[in-house]
């Protein structure tokens, strides 16, 4: 179809542009915010003025200057740069760790609902059981068991954090499976797995990714805590956590060295909690 | 009511022996000799029997399940490896600090969201409201190390208000010693209460009760105090329980922080040297705090708002 001719025919597009930003400008401000993240993120290694691990014993715990624009920590390592491929070490395992909970949590989720029975008790009792345990204790345990190191900590996120949406999803799944369009779909005689990914799935996939963009707030929180606890992410990789734990030593000195990488957690979950924000509201007007 | 409270008590006994079962497994169906993936690669081979020993690791699983449990029911979690003393009475005395820096750091943040909620709710759309929803926002994402750092830093150490540590040993000396690590947990939790507990208030001022009252004649905020607040309060009871786990969560690291004797900073010690009779201990208390917690919570939710029992 010709692009003059899609313009004629289509109806007015449900997700415009300009009637999004007009509509939500927490969204829009969501956006701007987490695609900044992100880009630093994807782009940390370029435009990070120096290299983050590299010491240099001349220029210890120095002032925010020309030289170092956020100053340099205990091992003069330029802070600045620490922050920026800090935001990778974070942002990758907190995005990565989030999107396997979706994943697993909502295929678990969606099962649950729909086929039901004993499966569905199943889930729901293990569900139940972790829901029992403090969110930072369990990982802290895992993390334990584990032992330190990225795959663990991967493990012990998802590990926890996949109970939310299998219980989010199992709930719309129940809800869904009795619509008039689910039941007719059934009756004409199409497979249950046609069923449950064309019919179900695009019914039930919004409230979970509103939830995941609040859940990645608070999935940051802990890859940041553990740092903080020497329980996260190893040194020497550049990870805000232990940045902000390295400057807890020398706050009544150098207060910022613990602050830099703190406001660098603040951006990244108001950008976010702004996304998940910004998304309810433009669902809730439709 | 009654058999309300039942079902609920019987739930929780499911979950905690779910949870025994987890924390049982987790450290036994490690890959190898869990004596020697727990105890790490610098572990004696004496510390390595004892545990054989002490978990009879030769015998069968479910063997080994009825003796954890059976020590469990009888308060046995076993000796420190670190300590050299029973992980029960490890555990019960650092349980008060825990305990007081939960039901103190619970009390600042409602006193913190009730407030801002009510504003909020009343002028909502407007400037204050504005500003309390971005303050709420932001607060979302603030880590709770960096605030207990920053309050250190200036209310501790540049004002000299509050000491530094937070727990003493005389009781009277308690409310204000743990002020600044209540605070820090309790910045922590107020932005999701003042979000929920706004949202609820004004579900409930568009009620027809609240819009007679008005038309009695009665001010804005004698409504919202008198049948907005009271009304609007139980859900944000059930968020504060479903919170909970988040909430006792943060303890940990806000003990650590300020060097208090809780079982938070007994269980991130015991992790760092690798004590897992400690680890399992507390993993376990943690998990009947947080479920008689959520029970409290439910039971409140119920006495505060009868429809719930019929549910």
């Amino acid at each position: 179809m010709s692009v003059a001719g899609q313009t004629l025919t289509a109806p007015p597009r449900r997700w415009s542009f300009t009637r999004i930003v007009t509509r939500s400008w927490t969204l829009t401000a969501g956006v701007i915010l987490v695609g900044l993240v992100v880009g630093v993120a994807v782009f940390a290694p370029v435009i990070a003025p120096h290299d983050p691990i590299h010491q240099n014993l001349t220029h210890l715990l120095q002032s925010p200057g020309p030289g170092h624009r956020l100053g340099t920590d205990q091992f003069g390592r330029d802070v600045l740069s620490r922050i920026l491929v800090g935001t990778r070490t974070d942002l990758e395992i907190a995005l990565g760790a989030t999107f396997l909970a979706v994943l697993i949590g909502g295929s678990l989720g969606l099962l649950a609902g729909y086929v039901g029975g004993v499966l569905d008790t199943i889930v729901m009792r293990v569900v139940d059981v972790v829901m029992a345990f403090p969110f930072y204790v369990l990982i802290i345990t895992l993390v334990f068991v584990l032992g330190s190191g990225l795959a663990s900590l991967y493990a012990a996120l998802v590990g926890v954090g996949w109970v939310s949406y299998a219980r989010i999803v199992r709930g719309e799944t129940l809800i869904a499976r009795n619509q008039d369009y689910v039941v007719a779909a059934r009756q004409t005689g199409l497979s249950g797995r046609r069923v449950l990914f064309r019919h179900i799935l695009p019914n039930v996939i919004t409230q979970p990714i509103v939830y995941a963009m609040s859940d990645v707030v608070n999935v940051v929180l802990t890859i940041v805590t553990l740092g903080f606890l020497g329980l996260g992410v190893q040194p020497p990789t550049p990870e805000w956590g232990s940045m902000i734990a390295d400057g807890s030593a020398f706050l009544t000195t150098h207060w910022t060295l613990a602050t830099f990488p703190a406001i660098a957690v603040m951006i990244t979950g108001f950008g976010f909690s702004l996304l998940g924000d910004g998304i309810a509201e433009v669902i809730e007007g439709e | 009511m009654w058999s309300y409270v039942a079902r609920r008590i019987a739930s929780g006994a499911i979950a905690l022996f779910g949870l025994t079962l987890v924390v049982f497994f987790i450290v036994h169906l490690v890959p190898g000799d869990p004596a020697v993936t727990l105890l790490g690669p610098r572990a004696t081979p004496e510390a390595i029997a004892t545990l054989h020993r002490e978990w009879g690791l030769n015998q069968p699983v479910y063997v080994q399940y009825e003796k954890f449990m059976s020590h469990l029911l009888h308060g046995d979690m076993g000796a420190s490896l670190f300590f050299h003393a029973p992980v029960t009475s490890l555990i019960f005395g650092r349980l008060p600090a825990t305990l007081l820096l939960l039901a103190y750091s619970t009390l600042l943040a409602v006193l913190l969201a009730v407030p801002l909620a009510t504003i909020s709710a009343l002028r909502q759309g407007g400037i204050i409201d504005q500003i309390i929803r971005v303050v709420s926002l932001i607060g979302l994402g603030a880590p709770a190390v960096w605030m207990g750092l920053v309050l250190i830093l200036f209310l501790a150490v540049r004002l000299g208000a509050f000491p530094v540590g937070g727990y003493t040993d005389s009781t009277g000396l308690h409310i204000q010693a743990m002020f600044l690590p209540s605070l820090t947990v309790a910045l922590g939790m107020f932005p999701t209460l003042t979000r929920s507990l706004r949202a609820s208030l004004i579900g409930v001022l568009a009620a027809d009760y609240i819009t007679s009252a008005r038309a009695r004649g009665l001010s804005g905020y004698a409504v919202v105090i008198r049948h907005g607040v009271r009304n609007a309060i139980a859900p944000t009871v059930t968020v504060l329980g479903l919170n909970v786990g988040y909430l006792v969560g943060s303890t940990v690291a806000v003990e650590v922080i300020f060097a208090i004797p809780g079982i938070g900073n007994l269980m991130v010690q015991a992790v760092l040297s690798r004590d897992f009779p400690i680890v399992q201990g507390v993993t376990i208390v943690y998990g009947v705090l947080v479920l008689s917690i959520n029970l409290l919570t439910d039971l409140t939710h119920a006495a505060l708002d009868p429809r719930v029992v019929l549910e």
